[in-house]
């Protein structure tokens, strides 16, 4: 469908629906569900936990140590890090 | 911000650079990486954070603390005058120390912190090395790591976020 007769059909300008389509303007959740309706569609939005790739099984098992086991583990973690990093390191104390 | 080009020597000794705080009474929160290993976090953490209450009694205290730890400025120049007292904290608000236990900063505020009292009382009690301490909330943590916007901490925020969601179906035994 043409912007012209989209326009029309909600009360609206060309330039106003040219806007959205070209992303000039991000419209509201109910000006985009109006006008998907002008178009003989609904809206959907759906929301589902987001995968970040991080192994929650590992963070339920760190869940189950006392933060002081998780500090030192942290400390022992950095130590390994830094002795084995290609960064230059700082002059200690 | 930018990405650290080098490392400390040694990862901090959490224990001995909080046991001062602690026994001198500072009012402080542990912030940053540390604070999200205590909650769970796997990445590894090259400095101890804290969050200070800035009121003169409570700066008196964290001087003395700090002057018992041993502190010198961290990145400075080696001619960098530093005298370490009252009015030098209360001047300068943050500070990033290197200790005889590894690298330290001390923090008056911290982008995407809200107020210290908030911040506070958002607080979980942790015991860490013996010693009870204050930790910042999660959800603080990940905002201030959204405001600190290094590569890193957009990393740590997914994951605090999943760690947060973790707990948060431990705690209802799920």
């Amino acid at each position: 469908m043409s912007q012209k007769r989209l326009a029309m059909r909600a009360g609206t300008t060309q330039s106003a629906i040219s806007r959205i389509e070209r992303d000039r303007v991000s419209p509201s959740v109910e000006t985009l569900r109006e006008l998907l309706y002008l178009l003989g569609e609904d809206l959907s939005l759906d929301a589902e936990q987001r995968d970040f790739g991080i192994d929650r099984t590992l963070n339920a098992e760190r869940l189950k140590t006392s933060p002081t086991e998780r500090l030192e583990y942290g400390m022992a973690f950095a130590n390994q890090v830094i002795s084995s990093s290609p960064l230059p390191q700082r002059e200690a104390w | 911000m930018t990405e650290p080009q080098s490392l400390p020597a040694k990862a901090p000794e959490v224990g001995r650079l909080l046991g001062p705080l602690i026994a001198h009474g500072v009012d402080f929160v542990l912030i940053g990486g540390q604070a999200g290993i205590s909650h769970g976090s796997a990445y590894p953490s090259y400095d101890l954070d804290v969050l200070y209450a800035r009121d003169p009694d409570n700066v008196a205290r964290l001087v003395a603390a700090l002057d018992e730890i041993g502190v010198r400025l961290r990145g400075g120049p080696e001619d960098l005058p530093f005298v370490l007292d009252a009015r030098t904290i209360e001047n300068g608000g943050n500070f990033t120390f290197v200790t005889p236990y590894g690298d330290f900063d001390v923090l008056g505020d911290a982008a995407g912190m809200p107020s210290y009292q908030e911040l506070k009382a958002a607080a979980v009690e942790r015991e860490v090395f013996g010693h009870l301490v204050k930790v910042a909330s999660i959800d603080h943590l990940i905002a201030m790591k959204r405001a600190a916007g290094r590569t890193k901490d957009k990393l740590m925020v997914e994951e605090y976020i999943v760690l947060a969601d973790e707990q948060r179906k431990a705690d209802r035994g799920e």
